[in-house]
């Protein structure tokens, strides 16, 4: 549990949004994490970080949607984020990934796992790309609020009334 | 210590809606309901009329053409697409407040009442469920009772969500046996309160368990799903997260698979994003 700094986000992520950031006071921050996906990714030397907040795993749902909402889709999100963050010169070999949301509602549902399936494609797309997760905390039933400091990396979840460093 | 009276007693403190909407919702009830009758009680309120009109006039509701009047807006539009105008227009001030208890800040229970009555009409468009009107205003109106009933829910919520996590339980569940009786119920009061017709308060009463009702209501069922699945996108979650359960009763009458609903939430957010202007509504947060 982290209690000082409180974290407290200047640059937000919505829903099917991304952001990246290299100015060094900027928090990037995402809410209410239910089953969306929350990835971050940080290039300590190049000290980049991005975020981004997906809806739903696959695109081919509703192609229509990918040009003006790419990142509502984990399989064209991911990528659009990895793309921007190399654009302000973080490099692969040192990207530093982390993950949170993906949750689920009570009962064993298959129609309702989205988290689960947001997560496994976000699986799919690192391990094809030989990288790996760092840190997460996905899969409960909370809502949960993500952030990340640019110029350290950390990255903090609030959930349940606790802040978890990740 | 049951509250039930005490909250149940509450609800008649609730701040008063529009007139207009008030005696709208009344007419209704009436199968042969004068349409002349209709136009009226919406003219009559300049302020509610003006609304309307930039409603029926958005993207969101209207078509091609221009709308200039209540009586255009009827005949092109429909009685209840009316409704669902008024009953925007009404409870917007009353939704729009914090809510004690659940941790919503203010404007997030509206966002997460337009994001349920969006997915519920594109839910019963892609079901072919007639009720579209309906199962619209039946969302938007579908946690009223959580404007009433918050500030218990703060008082008991660390019993509430300790028994919901013991026994797994979803969190209603959970607040019905603390509290003696839950949201849904509290806001079923509330419409009755407000005498609105019959099909919306069954919907706002058994959101939380469409089973309970004794035939099948497609617009029961489309509220229940559709809260869900906007709760699971982070649309108004409260302190209780995601401590809800979806019935696999319901799910079985619907030839719903992953795709089908993930087009709906995909559609139902794309709506919702591109017409957060026309129902006034933020982009959430803490």
């Amino acid at each position: 549990m982290v209690s000082t700094p409180r974290f407290a986000g200047n640059v937000r992520v919505d829903i099917s949004d991304m952001k990246v950031s290299n100015r060094v006071g900027d928090v990037l921050v995402t809410y209410a994490l239910g089953s969306c996906l929350g990835v971050t990714m940080y290039d300590p030397v190049a000290c980049v970080a991005g975020m981004i907040h997906c809806m739903l795993p696959l695109s081919k749902v509703d192609p229509a949607k990918v040009a003006k909402m790419p990142c509502m889709f984990v399989d064209t999100g991911v990528p659009a984020l990895f793309k921007a963050i190399s654009e302000l010169g973080a490099q692969k070999d040192r990207m530093v990934i982390k993950v949170a949301g993906c949750g689920q509602i009570l009962g064993d549902n298959k129609l309702f796992k989205i988290g689960e399936r947001n997560y496994t494609v976000l699986r799919k797309i690192l391990w094809k790309n030989n990288m790996l997760i760092a840190g997460e905390l996905v899969a409960g039933n909370d809502s949960e609020t993500m952030f990340i400091e640019v110029s350290t990396g950390r990255v903090v979840v609030r959930t349940g009334g606790k802040e978890i460093e990740i | 210590m049951n509250y039930r009276k005490r909250i149940l007693a509450d609800v008649k403190t609730l701040p008063a809606i529009s007139t207009a909407a008030l005696q709208m919702a009344n007419v209704l009830k009436d199968p042969d309901v004068d349409i002349k009758n209709v136009i009226r009680i919406v003219e009559y309120d300049p302020g509610m009329t003006a609304n309307v009109l930039r409603l029926v006039n958005s993207p969101y509701f209207g078509g091609s053409y221009h709308i200039g009047s209540i009586q255009q807006a009827v005949v092109r539009l429909g009685i209840d697409k009316l409704f669902d105008l008024v009953v925007v227009t009404a409870t917007h001030e009353v939704i729009d407040k914090p809510i004690a208890g659940y941790n919503l800040p203010p404007g997030e229970l509206w966002r997460h009442s337009v994001a349920v009555a969006i997915t519920a009409k594109n839910l019963a468009n892609n079901l072919g469920i007639v009720a579209e009107d309906t199962a619209f205003t039946a969302g938007l109106l579908h946690d009223i009772g959580k404007v009433v009933i918050g500030t218990f829910v703060e008082k008991g919520f660390d019993r509430i969500d300790a028994m919901a996590k013991a026994s797994n339980l979803s969190f209603e569940t959970a607040e019905r046996k603390i509290l003696g009786v839950d949201h849904a119920e509290i806001g079923a009061a509330v419409l009755e309160m407000w005498r609105f017709p019959d099909e919306i308060v069954r919907a706002v009463r058994f959101h939380h368990r469409p089973g309970d009702v004794q035939d099948s209501v497609p617009v029961v069922d489309a509220v229940h799903i559709s809260d869900v699945v906007c709760l699971m996108m982070g649309i108004g979650p409260g302190r209780e997260g995601l401590q809800y359960r979806v019935s696999d009763e319901i799910l079985s009458r619907y030839s719903l698979t992953p795709p089908i609903l993930e087009q709906v939430v995909s559609r139902s957010l794309g709506d919702m994003q591109s017409n957060a202007e026309v129902f006034s509504v933020s982009s959430g947060g803490e």
